[in-house]
């Protein structure tokens, strides 16, 4: 096996569930990836610390999403819809990994999104991060069925994939290999197309990495559209993807937000899963 | 009275003449004849068929196997080449009102193409909807809508968690909502370090929250408002590009059927309908598998543009002659047929189904009226479809509440439509008299004759319909003798020598049979033998009866002499009639006479055996016995009358005058010759009257005489009005030929007694007495002692007679 084609020897695709669900393309991404690589998908519910202590104030109450009623809630209220929660993001899990007969796991964990989830993710593999945050009150829970389960058709099976680019974050390093590796199983099992952003220093750099990219990709029978990047900033990069429309982006820079606020913005703006390169 | 001589063997039989037919055998012949010997009926049936006007429907009657079916048949199809075909019809959904189908007219042959076209257009329409919803266009244009409601929603919750941040407060998301909650060091505070906040700070973000939530609120709210304009604009979307889809589709249809407007509303009905649901025809690519479940699955969101083509006529065929068969009224009107669905009864506007009525628009209907009124609802059916001039398909579970399912009531469909009812007179009559409607409604009556007159050229036609019925049945060709057998066959079915009979049916089956035996005698003509064959076949296969009956009379078991003379005795003949099988067999008729209050007592009708003819026969010669012999003194007889061994009903006055006969010698003490069988009816006048079957009874006696052995005296007595009826066997017509057998045609009792007794029946002088040697000087006499007696009686007070219920006591 080539240092290039690493990915395969990636341990788990992890998708990170809280009380918000992470949306229907995120779990599509996490899927698609599992499926297209043949890996685990492990689902991951965080239940937020925050939330905890929230519910222990005295005051605090909660507004509904659906009703738009306010009521009090409290430690218990608050323990037993995380649970129902919990259970059914496992369920939905197990289902859509039946359905695609892919290896899954789901485990509980306490604390803080998304550090809670990177320090779930030791070791190579994948993190999905959605990009419900609130836009949950706009797009729903966990969809009514999982990808793959009715739809039969691939364009169908990954309807938010289908017919937008995976984007990818490309800098020449072995993460960024893994990267493109992964995105371009994932597109082609999504029936999609790949667009490199290149993190180069300079012309030369972008041409060569862009050259090399390409015979890779010629080996594979696949091509993509390669964008330089003006620097390798978060915002450049979330703007390159957003112009490009990308239904996912496989980031592979060191720098992932570990906080919650930052990684939220960082979603908001890019409007499209995160996959991060562990 | 002039003496009875009995009958040449020519006047038994009219033959025809082969020679005079003017042909060798039917090959010969090449014009089809039609129908002939019915002038009444086909001016009827002409003009019945010509009279455009509402309620001259036909009703064309007469006995059956008479070819009114062909004629009327033969008729209308000489119109219908003359007509403008018919229109179609067509019932499609009534996109409003989906349990009211709507009906379509349009010209002939165009049905069919509508249905095609519609068909087509949902087949092409499975695949446009689907690409148009998939084009980059319409993913970039919904996703842009899409990503404006989901910017516009961040934007707001973005704005107020910057806003509850400012001030350490924090928006945070539960499994079922929002809540916030403050901060401490970017985390939740924990409840310890709130509880030591000063009292003022914890008010103070408490105030907070609930300003937050109230915002929240109003977010909330805006995000339903937001998400309804959404789906609004994305509704908006799909109608332009569903109508980019259909609308060519539709227009190259527009263009097509320019000229038919309710075709083009429809058209214009299906596009909206198109627009409105067009994510039925992106569910409607998944699925596309065979079998039932398929079929179940995927066809109701389409049906809804299916044409249900429920009259299709080809452009070339003129108007439509329908024969409903079994005329039930769903058979007539239509139906509309349910399927079970989940355990439920569902129907919808393609299955409705068409009746008689649909097929037969614009064209000509023949029903069997006697089927016809034996099927419940049928009759009132068709009535109430003639009356109001349309065709309302109505369910009769649903009109007489038999199910409560709520069915459909499709658009009525304007009928014009000529009804041929084909049934017998009976029939006819009782609907005349008992349902007004009916008069009404069919104004027109065709009435078919049994049977015509036998002219030479009527011959001559008749020998062309077995020409014709020969070449249409693919049978050998008749040779003269053969037909002239036929003609005198239909003659003596007729019933008549001068007559024809009218049922070609029964010849067309004669023909084939004589065929039959032609060919299994090698012979590739059909010879007068066969013919004879033939005849002698049918008689064979129906006689079973007949024979055990003869076989009784000769073996003794039912008493009939053929030899000697008896008082008050005499062989009568009775006719019986199982089937189209017509025969004859003699009956021994009794009388015996004695005192009495001057009635006849008819045996037959004590027991009610009798029916009202014949005893209507009985009291005639009563009143002739009263008026010839007691003009001038009390009638002071009673008489009694039987059929000797019949265990039947006794019908008909045909005996009448061999009842008088047997009185007579009763009264007159004169034997009557058993060697003559008597038949015919007498008046209060004596005179004898015609009767029917005469050739039958002539034959039935004839048999038995024969089987005993013909000893040259025997003979048969009939009405002189039969004597030109008479087409009997070759055999009878042989031994009459030869003197061994005798028919005798007479006009008055007085004869038929002296052929009977072989004594002179007497002729009254100017007193109205009769000579003392004379049957009728002997029965005066006889009536004339029984008055003296009686009167004798009278006078010596004799107690009167006792009475039982009005009526004389036989004996007493």
């Amino acid at each position: 096996m080539s240092e290039r084609d690493a990915a395969d020897a990636a341990m788990r695709i992890v998708v990170a569930f809280d009380a918000a669900p992470p949306g229907e393309a995120a779990l599509e991404t996490a899927i698609g990836l599992a499926a297209a690589l043949g890996i685990e998908l492990a689902g991951l519910f965080v239940e937020d610390l925050d939330l905890v202590r929230m519910a222990e104030l005295p005051f605090t109450r909660e507004l509904g999403l659906a009703s738009v009623v306010t009521r009090p809630i409290g430690p218990a209220d608050l323990e037993r819809a995380l649970r129902l929660q919990a259970e059914s993001s496992r369920k939905w899990l197990e289902s859509a990994a039946s359905a695609l007969n892919l290896r899954w796991s789901f485990e509980v964990v306490r604390g803080r999104a998304p550090a809670a989830v990177l320090e779930y993710a030791i070791g190579p593999g994948f993190v999905v991060f959605g990009t419900a945050l609130y836009g949950s009150a706009a797009r729903g829970a966990c969809p009514s069925a999982p990808p793959g389960v009715h739809r039969r058709a691939r364009g169908e099976r990954f309807r938010s994939l289908h017919l937008r680019p995976i984007a990818v974050l490309f800098d020449g390093s072995e993460r960024a290999w893994r990267a493109l590796s992964a995105a371009h199983a994932l597109a082609a099992t999504a029936g999609t197309r790949l667009v490199l952003l290149v993190a180069a220093d300079g012309a030369g750099e972008f041409e060569r990495l862009r050259d090399e990219v390409r015979s890779w990709l010629v080996e594979r029978g696949a091509m993509a559209r390669f964008l330089r990047l003006r620097s390798r900033g978060a915002a450049d990069v979330v703007q390159a993807a957003k112009a490009e429309g990308a239904a996912a982006l496989l980031w592979c820079g060191a720098a992932v937000p570990a906080d919650r606020e930052t990684l939220r913005a960082l979603l908001a703006a890019l409007g499209c899963p995160l996959v991060l390169i562990t | 009275m002039a003496s009875v001589t009995g009958l040449k063997p020519e006047a038994l039989y009219r033959r025809c003449d082969p020679a005079r037919l003017g042909f060798e055998n039917t090959a010969e012949l090449s014009a089809a004849a039609q129908l002939f010997g019915q002038p009444r009926a086909t001016d009827s049936i002409e003009f019945g068929i010509g009279i455009e006007r509402a309620g001259f429907n036909l009703f064309v009657m007469g006995p059956a196997g008479t070819g009114k079916r062909t004629l009327v048949k033969d008729r209308i199809v000489r119109k219908a080449e003359r007509r403008a075909p018919c229109s179609d019809w067509v019932y499609v959904n009534n996109f409003s009102e989906p349990s009211r189908p709507a009906a379509i007219e349009l010209p002939a042959g165009r049905g069919a193409a509508l249905r095609n076209d519609m068909l087509q257009l949902v087949e092409e329409l499975r695949t446009a909807i689907p690409a148009v919803f998939e084009s980059d266009e319409y993913r970039t244009r919904a996703g842009q809508i899409e990503a404006e409601f989901i910017e516009r929603h961040e934007k707001a919750f973005t704005e107020l968690g910057e806003e509850a941040a400012r001030e350490r407060i924090g928006l945070l998301r539960t499994p079922a909502g929002f809540t916030f909650a403050p901060l401490k060091d970017r985390e939740v505070i924990s409840s310890e370090d709130f509880a030591a906040l000063p009292e003022q700070e914890k008010k103070r973000i408490e105030e907070r929250i609930v300003a937050l939530q109230s915002k929240l609120e109003n977010i909330l709210r805006g995000v339903v408002r937001w998400r309804k304009e959404q789906r609004e604009r994305v509704k908006q979307l799909n109608r332009e590009m569903t109508l980019f889809a259909v609308g060519h589709h539709v227009a190259e249809l527009n263009e097509r059927y320019r000229g038919l407007p309710k075709v083009l509303s429809y058209l214009d009905a299906v596009q909206q309908d198109v627009i409105e649901n067009a994510e039925d025809f992106m569910r409607g690519r998944e699925g596309q598998g065979g079998g039932p479940a398929a079929l179940s699955a995927e066809a109701p969101p389409f049906r809804r543009y299916h044409v249900n083509l429920m009259v299709d006529h080809d452009a070339g065929n003129g108007t439509p002659i329908v024969s409903e068969d079994h005329p039930t009224c769903q058979n007539l009107i239509g139906r509309v047929d349910h399927v079970s669905q989940f355990g439920a009864l569902v129907t919808d506007f393609t299955l409705v189904k068409p009746g008689a009525l649909h097929r037969a628009n614009g064209g000509h209907l023949l029903i069997d009226a006697y089927k016809l009124l034996t099927q419940p609802f049928a009759w009132e059916a068709l009535k109430r479809a003639l009356s109001t001039r349309q065709i309302r398909i109505e369910s009769l579970a649903e009109m007489y509440s038999l199910v409560s399912t709520v069915s459909l009531a499709p658009e009525p469909i304007p009928l014009d439509v000529k009804v041929v009812l084909f049934g017998d007179r009976l029939i006819y009559y009782l609907l005349h008299a008992y349902d007004p409607d009916f008069r009404e409604l069919f104004k027109v009556v065709a009435d078919f004759e049994e049977r015509f007159d036998r002219t030479p050229e009527n011959d001559s036609l008749l020998a062309q319909l077995v020409a014709t019925i020969a070449r249409e049945r693919k049978l050998a060709a008749f040779d003269c003798h053969a037909v002239a057998r036929v003609i005198e066959h239909s003659s003596r079915l007729a019933g008549d020598a001068r007559k024809l009979s009218a049922d070609i049916q029964a010849v067309s089956d004669l023909l084939c049979e004589a065929d039959h035996w032609a060919r299994e005698a090698g012979r590739d003509r059909v010879a007068a033998a066969d013919v004879e064959r033939a005849i002698g076949a049918q008689r064979r296969r129906a006689d079973r009866l007949r024979e055990r009956m003869h076989e009784a009379i000769l073996r003794g078991t039912v008493l009939i002499d053929t030899a000697g003379a008896r008082v008050g005795q005499i062989n009568g003949l009775s006719v019986l009639q199982l089937g189209e099988h017509l025969f004859a067999e003699p009956t021994r008729i009794t009388a015996t006479t004695r005192l009495g209050e001057g009635r006849v007592i008819d045996v037959q009708r004590e027991v009610e055996l009798g029916g009202a003819i014949h005893s209507k026969g009985v009291l005639i010669l009563s009143a002739f016995l009263a008026a010839r012999f007691s003009t001038k003194r009390p009638h002071a007889l009673s008489a009694s009358l039987v059929f000797e061994q019949t265990y039947g009903l006794v019908e008909g006055d045909s005996a009448s005058l061999a009842e008088l006969c047997a009185l007579l010698s009763s009264l007159a003490e004169a034997p009557i010759g058993q060697a003559l069988a008597v038949t015919g009816s007498v008046n209060q006048l004596g005179e004898v009257q015609a009767i029917g079957a005469v050739n039958e009874k002539i034959e039935g006696f004839f048999d038995i005489c024969s089987a005993r052995g013909l000893s040259g005296g025997q003979g048969v007595l009939i009405p002189a009005a039969n004597a030109q009826d008479l087409m009997l066997r070759s055999d009878v017509v042989a031994a009459v030929a030869e003197g061994r057998f005798h028919v005798y045609p007479v006009s008055h009792v007085d004869q038929a007694i002296e052929l009977l007794t072989g004594m002179p029946a007497g002729e009254p002088d100017a007193a109205g007495g009769f000579p003392p040697a004379t049957v009728n000087g002997r029965v005066a006499r006889r009536l004339r002692d029984l008055s003296a007696l009686r009167q004798q009686q009278q006078a010596a007070g004799a107690p009167p007679r006792r009475r039982g219920r009005g009526r004389d006591r036989a004996g007493s």
